[in-house]
C-alpha cells in the first residue's frame, strides 16, 4: 500500500471516530465532575445548616441546663436553710439560744460536708454576724465595707432569692453565692445561703468541648467571663478573646434568647457561635466552634467524592473508547475493503490498458498491411492524370478499399465497401481484393457487370453463403470502372458514382443487390453503364459512409445531394486541391460527431491515352 | 395473445427504442441503429416476431411504425429480414401495414425507406414527420 492511502485511511479514522470519542469523553468528564462537585456542595451546605439550626443549639441548651440545674439545686438548698424554723428562730432571737445555735451550726456544717458546696452561711440582719460552715462568726458585715455591699443590697432588694457570681482570679475559681432572705422579704431577719464553686463545672465544660479548637464561656452582662473551659479566661473580658466583629455580633444577641451567628476568630478562621441565656444566673453562654472542625469530615467526603469521580471517569472513558473502537471496526474494515477493491480496479485498469495497447499496436500494424494492398501513389500517378484519395477507416482498419489494376490494356478501377468495420471489415477487403485479382487474371471479362456477377458467385462460394440461411451473411458494395480505348464502362452496387465534365456533375445510379450476401441470388445480374469520356472528365466514387455521416446543426446524415453539391462546388480545380476542400468540409460538417462508418472518396481524371480525344 | 410478452427497450446512442405491444397490435421502432453487432440486437426481435405472427389471426390489424434516421449496413439487413417476415404474413392474408416517418431534411432516411419499400408488397406508407 502506498503512503497516501495510509494517510487518508488514518485521517478518515481520526477525523470521525476520534472526534466522537474525545467529545463524548469531555462530556463524561464535565457531567461526572459537575455531579461530584454539586453533591459535595450540597453535603457541605446541609452539614452547616444542621450545625447551625440543631447541633449548636443542642450543645448550648444541654450546657445551660447543667449550669442552671446546679444553680437551681443551690437555690433549693439555700431556701431550705433560710426557711428552717430553727434558723429563723435563732436569728430572730439574736443568735442567743444555745440549743437552736447548735442545730443551726450542725446544718451549716453538713451542707459542704454532705453536698458539693464550698461553703454555707447565715448572716444576721440584727447582729450583722456572718456565721460560716465552721460554726463560727468569721466576719461582721459593715455597710462601709465594699466587700459586704452585697448583704445590704440583698436585704434592701426585697427579692427572696439572689444569685451572685464572684470570680476569684487568685484562686482561679468562680463562686456562685445563692442568697435567700430569712423571714418575710419585707422584714428580712438576715440572709442564709450556700457558696458553689464552679471549678468542677468548668472541668465539665472541658468535656463538653466537642471538637478541637472549640471554646465555651459563661459571660456576665458586662462582658466578664465567669466561667470558661480554660481557667485562664476566667475573670477576663470577652473582648480579649473575640474580634471586634464577633464582639459586635455578641452584643447584638439578646440576653434572653439563643442566637447563632458566624464570625472570624482572631487568627482569621471561620467560627460558628451561639449565644444562649442562663436565666437563673443572669448570664449568657457563648459557644464557639471552628468551622474547619465541624466540617472537617467534609474534607474526607471531598476526597472520596473526587476518588469516585476519577474512578468513574476512567472506567467510562475506558469502556467508551473500547466500545467505540469496536464500533469503528466495521468502518475500518470497509475502508480496507475499499482499498482492496481500488487496488483490484487499478490492476484491471492496468491489464485493460495493456490489452488496449496491444490491440492498438496490432491494429496499427494491420493498417500498414491494409494500406499496402491499396494502390500506391506511384501506381496511381502512372495510371491517372490526376487522382484523389480520401481513405478513412473508422477503427484503424476497415471494410473500405479502392483498387486499380491494368489487364490486357484495360484499366480496372474499383471502390468497395465490405460489410463490417474494423478487423472483420478489413478481412473482407483482403478477400474481396484477392477475388477481384483472381477474376482479373481470367481472360474472359467482357465488362464490369460481368466481373460483379462473377465476384458475387465466388464470394458466396468462398464464404459458404449459397443458401439463404447460415451463420454468416457478409458481402460488399462495389463500383467498378473499365477504361479501354477511350471508352469507360461502369457497373456498381451501393457506391456513390458521379461523373463531372463540361456538362456538369451527374450521378450514376447503381444496382440494388449487394455482392455475396445470402439474399443476393447467385445469378444476380448488374447493369452496365457506358460513360462518355469528355475533356477533363473526372470520376468520383464514394462509399456510403460519407453520405451517411451525421453532422451539421441537426446532426442529420449528410446525404448524397449535399455530397454532390460539395463536389460540384470544387469546380475544375486540381484534384489535390479538391481533396483538401473535401477534407475541410467533411471535418467542419462532422464537428464533434463520431465517425459512423468507414469513409472513402476516390476520384480520378483519366490520362489522355485512356481517351479517344486529344488532350 | 396472452402468452406473448410486451417488448419495451429504451433507445441508446447506437440502438433504437423498441415498443412491441401485442395487445394493441402496434409495433414501433424509433431511432438510429448502428450497433457493432446488429444481429445480437435484432435476433430476439425477429424471434419474437415469428411467434407473434404465428398467433396472429386474419381479423387483427397490425400497425408497424418505423422512424429510423440512420441505420448501418448490418442493421439494414436485419430490417430487411424483419420486413420480409411481415410481408410474408401479409401475403398469407394478415392485415399488416407499415408506416415510416422520416425527417424531410434527411435525404438518406427517405432513400432508405424507399429502398425497403421497393422489395415489399405490404402497404408501406412513407410520411414526412412535418405532414403528420
Amino acid at each position: 500500500m502506498s503512503s497516501p492511502k495510509d494517510n487518508r485511511h488514518r485521517s478518515l479514522y481520526d477525523g470521525s471516530v476520534w472526534k466522537v470519542v474525545i467529545l463524548a469523553s469531555a462530556l463524561i468528564v464535565l457531567t461526572t465532575s459537575l455531579i461530584g462537585f454539586m453533591s459535595y456542595r450540597m453535603t457541605q451546605k446541609e452539614v452547616i445548616r444542621k450545625l447551625k439550626t440543631s447541633d449548636l443549639s443542642f450543645i448550648a441548651r444541654s450546657i445551660a441546663s447543667q449550669v442552671e440545674g446546679r444553680i437551681d439545686r443551690a437555690m433549693e438548698t439555700s431556701r431550705i436553710v433560710a426557711d428552717d424554723p430553727a434558723v429563723r428562730e435563732w436569728v430572730a432571737g439574736g443568735e442567743k439560744d444555745e440549743r437552736l445555735g447548735m442545730l443551726v451550726k450542725q446544718v451549716l456544717a453538713s451542707i459542704p460536708r454532705d453536698y458539693d458546696y464550698t461553703n454555707s452561711f447565715v448572716v444576721s440582719a440584727a447582729t450583722h454576724h456572718y456565721w460560716a460552715e465552721s460554726g463560727k462568726v468569721i466576719d461582721t458585715v459593715s455597710e462601709s465595707d465594699p466587700d459586704d455591699k452585697w448583704f445590704f443590697n440583698t436585704i434592701a432588694s426585697g427579692k427572696k432569692t439572689d444569685v451572685v457570681v464572684d470570680s476569684n482570679s487568685a484562686r482561679k475559681d468562680t463562686f456562685v453565692f445563692v442568697n435567700v432572705l430569712i423571714g418575710e422579704p419585707d422584714r428580712p431577719l438576715g440572709i442564709a445561703g450556700v457558696g458553689l464553686s464552679l471549678k468542677k463545672l468548668s472541668e465539665d465544660f472541658a468535656d463538653y468541648r466537642l471538637v478541637e479548637g472549640s471554646r465555651l464561656w459563661m459571660v456576665g452582662g458586662d462582658g466578664t467571663i465567669h466561667l470558661s473551659a480554660d481557667y485562664a479566661d476566667t475573670g477576663t473580658k470577652l473582648s480579649e478573646h473575640l474580634t471586634a466583629a464577633a464582639l459586635q455580633e455578641w452584643n447584638r444577641s439578646p440576653a434572653d434568647r439563643e442566637r447563632v451567628f458566624e464570625a472570624e476568630d482572631l487568627s482569621g478562621g471561620r467560627m460558628d457561635m451561639i449565644s444562649y441565656p442562663i436565666a437563673s444566673a443572669d448570664m449568657r453562654l457563648l459557644v464557639q466552634i471552628p468551622r474547619s472542625q465541624t466540617t472537617g469530615f467534609l474534607g474526607s467526603i471531598k476526597q472520596s467524592t473526587t476518588v469516585a469521580v476519577v474512578l468513574s471517569l476512567i472506567l467510562s472513558i475506558y469502556f467508551f473508547t473500547y466500545v467505540s473502537r469496536r464500533m469503528a471496526d466495521p468502518y475500518k474494515r470497509a475502508l480496507r475493503l475499499n482499498e482492496e477493491l481500488e487496488s483490484m480496479v487499478e490492476d484491471r485498469t492496468q491489464a485493460l490498458a495493456d490489452k488496449n495497447r496491444e490491440m492498438t499496436e496490432s491494429i496499427a500494424y494491420a493498417n500498414r498491411i491494409q494500406r499496402s494492398v491499396l494502390p500506391s501513389e506511384e501506381a496511381l500517378r502512372e495510371h491517372f492524370a490526376e487522382f484523389l484519395t480520401y481513405w478513412k477507416p473508422r477503427d484503424g482498419v476497415g471494410g473500405d478499399f479502392y483498387w486499380v489494376k491494368e489487364v490486357g490494356g484495360v484499366k480496372w478501377i474499383a471502390a468497395g465497401d465490405c460489410s463490417g468495420h474494423g478487423v472483420p471489415g478489413a478481412l473482407m477487403t483482403m478477400l474481396s481484393v484477392s477475388l477481384l485479382d483472381r477474376i482479373a487474371d481470367q481472360e474472359d471479362n467482357a465488362s464490369p457487370s460481368e466481373v460483379l456477377r462473377k465476384l458475387n458467385v465466388l464470394l458466396k462460394e468462398t464464404l459458404g453463403q449459397t443458401d439463404r440461411e447460415g451463420p454468416t451473411d457478409d458481402g460488399l458494395d462495389l463500383g467498378l470502372v473499365f477504361l479501354r480505348d477511350g471508352n469507360m464502362q461502369y457497373a456498381g452496387t451501393g457506391i456513390v458514382m458521379a461523373v463531372k465534365d463540361a456538362g456538369g456533375l451527374r450521378m450514376i445510379k447503381g444496382d440494388k443487390p449487394g455482392i455475396g450476401y445470402r439474399r443476393t441470388p447467385a445469378d444476380a445480374e448488374y447493369s452496365l453503364h457506358d460513360i462518355e469520356l469528355g475533356d477533363d472528365t473526372v470520376v468520383y466514387m464514394a462509399t456510403d459512409g460519407i453520405p451517411d455521416q451525421n453532422g451539421g446543426a441537426k446532426k442529420l446524415s449528410l446525404g448524397k445531394t449535399a455530397l454532390l453539391e460539395w463536389l460540384a462546388s470544387y469546380g475544375d480545380s486540381p484534384l489535390a486541391e479538391q481533396r483538401n476542400h473535401f477534407e475541410r468540409d467533411i471535418a467542419a460538417f462532422m464537428e464533434q460527431e463520431r465517425q459512423r462508418d468507414d469513409m472513402t472518396l476516390f476520384a480520378f481524371r483519366p490520362r489522355t491515352d485512356d481517351g479517344t480525344k486529344e488532350r | 395473445m396472452g402468452s406473448i410478452r410486451h417488448i419495451q427497450i429504451e433507445g441508446t446512442r447506437s440502438t433504437p427504442e423498441v415498443r412491441f405491444d401485442p395487445e394493441r397490435h402496434i409495433l414501433a421502432i424509433r431511432g438510429q441503429s448502428y450497433p457493432e453487432n446488429a444481429f445480437a440486437f435484432y435476433e430476439p426481435l425477429l424471434k419474437w416476431l415469428d411467434e407473434y405472427l404465428a398467433e396472429l389471426t386474419a381479423e387483427t390489424t397490425v400497425e408497424i411504425e418505423l422512424q429510423l434516421p440512420y441505420i448501418n449496413t448490418t442493421s439494414t439487413k436485419c430490417f430487411l429480414m424483419f420486413l420480409e417476415k411481415l410481408d410474408g404474413a401479409f401475403k398469407e392474408g394478415k392485415r399488416v401495414s407499415v408506416r415510416w416517418l422520416y425527417d424531410e431534411e434527411n435525404e438518406s432516411e427517405l432513400e432508405c425507406a424507399e429502398e425497403f419499400k421497393e422489395d415489399l408488397v405490404l402497404p408501406f406508407e412513407i410520411v414526412p414527420k412535418a405532414a403528420e
